[in-house]
């Protein structure tokens, strides 16, 4: 039984995400503490960069898991299994939108607004994008940005990846990963520039 | 420890009640294999297109085309090689489509996988060339067939005056020769140029151009080493004594060079 936990009697917080899938290899138990320990961190991925409701999230999350399980022969430590799991996170979204009919949208909580701040620090616009109302138009013209820029802006910025993590997700040379950043940032500069020009 | 929430134990439930168990490991292992078979066989390909595009340059005798009228035969002989590029991009681009899917295929720029695999195409290429040239076994044989197949049928039309086989017999100044499809030539080489008399050699394979005549005979103006197949290492049998040219060859050959 995958539900029953208890008898994994050593302490799980200090265990790595690959030496866990080692052990769930060997033992299909451990792979509810893998469970346990992304479906925050999924949800959190997902709420950003979806409209999904709490319905559509839970699919998601079980499609998500229910692939990891099937393919954890397939996972190799040469990258991280949180690049892995994003990657196959990645790809569900991609094809629910696709059967959903919709575009990713970035949407705004608490801890978006803190990166919203950190990205917008690195841009120099600090001063200018300060408060609630122009964060949220921040978030407005990030959906306005092309697919491809919209998702590695929210690797870099919202789930704080680096270039080979991000690499691995989206299963591009981390080269295309920098260019394909620096223009996302360009574009997303050039369009904040009409900021009170068009407000 | 126990789950966190009501999500995980969902998922787990979902997990346990649909018997979903993981794929077994060598599932991947030779799923990823088979996805860089394409990969390694565009290298071989393009080796081998390499190895074919020598070999086509090399003995295609070019030199020899004003003896030919047929210039569809000879564009096809250019084209071979043209073909074997067009067939390597072609399955370069699949490649680099597969690659996509392997393990750590991604982590590469396309354009390097490509130059990478067009660079072991060549050296491969040149090296497979090398060791099989001169050898009718083996795999070179593979890539001999086209443009041996071509220049077969090039010279292999008496009524334009050519005809290409392996001597079978040498008897005064009339040669025997089985051509490649199995016919028997009788050929007068009287009128041949003296520095062409060497190739005169039991068993070797010989180009003839001249004049065509009744009942498989063949007046010869020029023999040429056929030089797709090895020269036997037969004693050389000097049966000619220096004539010039006859007059039809005369006129055959004008403005040919000797």
């Amino acid at each position: 039984m995958l539900q029953t936990l208890s008898h994994l009697s050593e302490p799980m917080a200090e265990v790595s995400d690959e030496a866990l899938v080692i052990k769930c290899k060997k033992d299909p138990q451990y792979f509810a503490v893998l469970v346990d320990r992304y479906v925050p961190k999924l949800t959190r991925y997902i709420r950003r960069r979806s409209l999904a409701t709490s319905d559509d999230i839970d699919d998601l999350l079980q499609n998500i898991f229910i692939k990891v399980y099937r393919n954890i022969n397939e996972y190799n430590t040469s990258l991280l299994f949180s690049s892995w799991i994003y990657r196959i996170t990645h790809n569900e979204m991609i094809d629910w939108y696709r059967r959903e009919k919709r575009r990713t949208t970035l949407s705004l909580d608490d801890e978006t607004q803190d990166l919203i701040s950190r990205l917008m620090t690195e841009e120099d616009h600090t001063s200018r994008f300060s408060n609630e109302e122009q964060k949220q138009f921040i978030i407005k013209t990030l959906n306005t940005l092309d697919e491809k820029y919209k998702e590695i802006l929210l690797l870099r910025f919202f789930e704080e990846k680096s270039y080979e993590e991000i690499a691995d997700i989206l299963k591009i040379p981390a080269g295309t990963v920098a260019v394909r950043l620096n223009r996302a940032k360009k574009e997303l500069q050039k369009r904040l520039k009409n900021y009170g020009t068009t407000e | 420890m126990e789950p966190q929430n009501s999500t995980t134990e969902k998922i787990l439930a979902a997990i346990e009640t649909s018997h979903i168990t993981p794929r077994p490991k060598w599932y991947f292992v030779v799923r990823n294999i088979l996805l860089w078979i394409p990969g390694l066989a565009t290298t071989l390909l393009g080796a081998y297109a390499v190895s074919g595009i020598l070999y086509g340059v090399i003995h295609a005798h070019l030199e020899n085309r004003l003896y030919t009228s047929n210039l569809h035969q000879i564009a096809s002989l250019i084209a071979i090689p043209i073909i074997w590029v067009f067939s390597f991009i072609i399955f370069s681009l699949i490649t680099i489509a597969f690659l996509r899917k392997t393990n750590k295929g991604y982590r590469h720029p396309a354009v390097q996988l490509l130059s990478l695999s067009l660079a072991c195409s060549v050296v491969i290429g040149i090296l497979f060339y090398e060791v099989t040239a001169s050898s009718l076994a083996g795999p070179g044989t593979l890539y001999r067939y086209p443009t041996q197949h071509q220049q077969q049928a090039i010279w292999n039309d008496p009524d334009d005056g050519r005809i290409s086989g392996i001597i079978t017999g040498l008897k005064g100044s009339v040669v025997s020769m089985t051509d490649f499809h199995g016919n028997n030539w009788a050929i007068t080489v009287s009128t041949i140029p003296a520095d062409e008399i060497k190739l005169l050699k039991m068993g070797n394979a010989i180009r003839v151009f001249g004049i065509n005549g009744m009942d498989n005979t063949f007046t010869a103006c020029r023999i040429l080493q056929w030089e797709l197949l090895p020269v036997e290492n037969t004693p050389t049998q000097h049966i000619l004594s220096t004539h010039p040219l006859a007059t039809t060859c005369d006129s055959l050959l004008k403005g040919l060079p000797k």
